[in-house]
């Protein structure tokens, strides 16, 4: 195929196509309260997994399976993309730092487990890290945002 | 006017707005990039079918709401060519500005 031939000003009204798409794009950060809490509420249940003993931790293990499956439907359904979590940008640092403290969270929930605390504290700190994880999701959201209005500025 | 590394399968610009789309998704599903192309099922139809024969877009029919939807994804080489097509089309932009300011 031959190179296409171009000038500048095709070339900026080319360039402002893209950033107006990607303008477009941004609206994808701009999420529901209710599915930050969903994520929270799935993380929350992944962390709480290791503080209990089987079955419960393979219920928990499939809920918060299934949940990941819903959320994951829902945003194909409601915005038609797909859009993975550690994907290349800023946002990958925000990933990359939620999957650290739910190790964190993980290892905790282990331990409170083996030493014998009582549930009510093992549900505690699941319910931290769930609150936790809503906060990554709103600050991955903005993130995103912020990174196509910038491009597009 | 310069042709350097501008990418002769991304110029059109319903293509190049597809590339954007895929550059910061990891799938987008076809009725989603139709409205943001603007263009009718069977131009989108072509355009990806081009994408696709480049080895730029990898196409995928998957199940949503109980029908067939033909979802997008930007492969490794498409990444690549459009990040050249970018940088080539801001390139041109820049070397006219400095053209106009040496003036």
């Amino acid at each position: 195929m031959p190179t296409p031939m171009m000038n500048s000003d095709d070339a900026r009204d080319a360039l402002a196509a893209v950033d107006r798409t990607r303008a477009d794009l941004a609206s994808l950060g701009l999420c529901p309260p209710w599915r930050h809490g969903a994520f929270g509420l799935v993380m929350g249940m992944v962390v709480l997994g290791q503080g209990v003993h089987a079955p419960w931790m393979w219920w928990l293990f499939g809920a918060s399976l299934a949940g990941a499956v819903v959320i994951a439907l829902h945003d194909r359904r409601k915005y038609g993309v797909f859009v993975n979590g550690y994907r290349r940008g800023r946002t990958r640092i925000v990933a990359l730092g939620l999957v650290a403290a739910m190790f964190v969270a993980m290892a905790l929930e282990v331990w409170l487990r083996e030493i014998g605390e009582p549930l009510v504290l093992r549900l505690a700190l699941a319910a931290v890290f769930g609150g936790v994880a809503i906060w990554f999701s709103v600050v991955w959201n903005r993130t995103f945002r912020r990174e196509m209005l910038d491009h597009a500025a | 006017m310069s042709t350097a590394l501008l990418d002769a399968v991304l110029h059109p610009p319903a293509r190049l707005q597809i590339a954007a789309v895929l550059a910061n998704v990891t799938e987008a599903e076809f009725a989603r990039l139709r409205e943001i192309t603007q263009v009718s099922d069977s131009v989108l139809s072509k355009h990806l079918a081009a994408l696709a024969e480049a080895g730029y877009v990898r196409l995928r029919k998957g199940p949503l709401d109980g029908r067939q939807r033909t979802w997008a994804a930007f492969t490794g080489k498409g990444q690549k060519a459009f990040a050249g097509h970018m940088a080539a089309l801001r390139a041109l932009v820049e070397s006219a500005e400095q053209a106009v300011a040496a003036e």
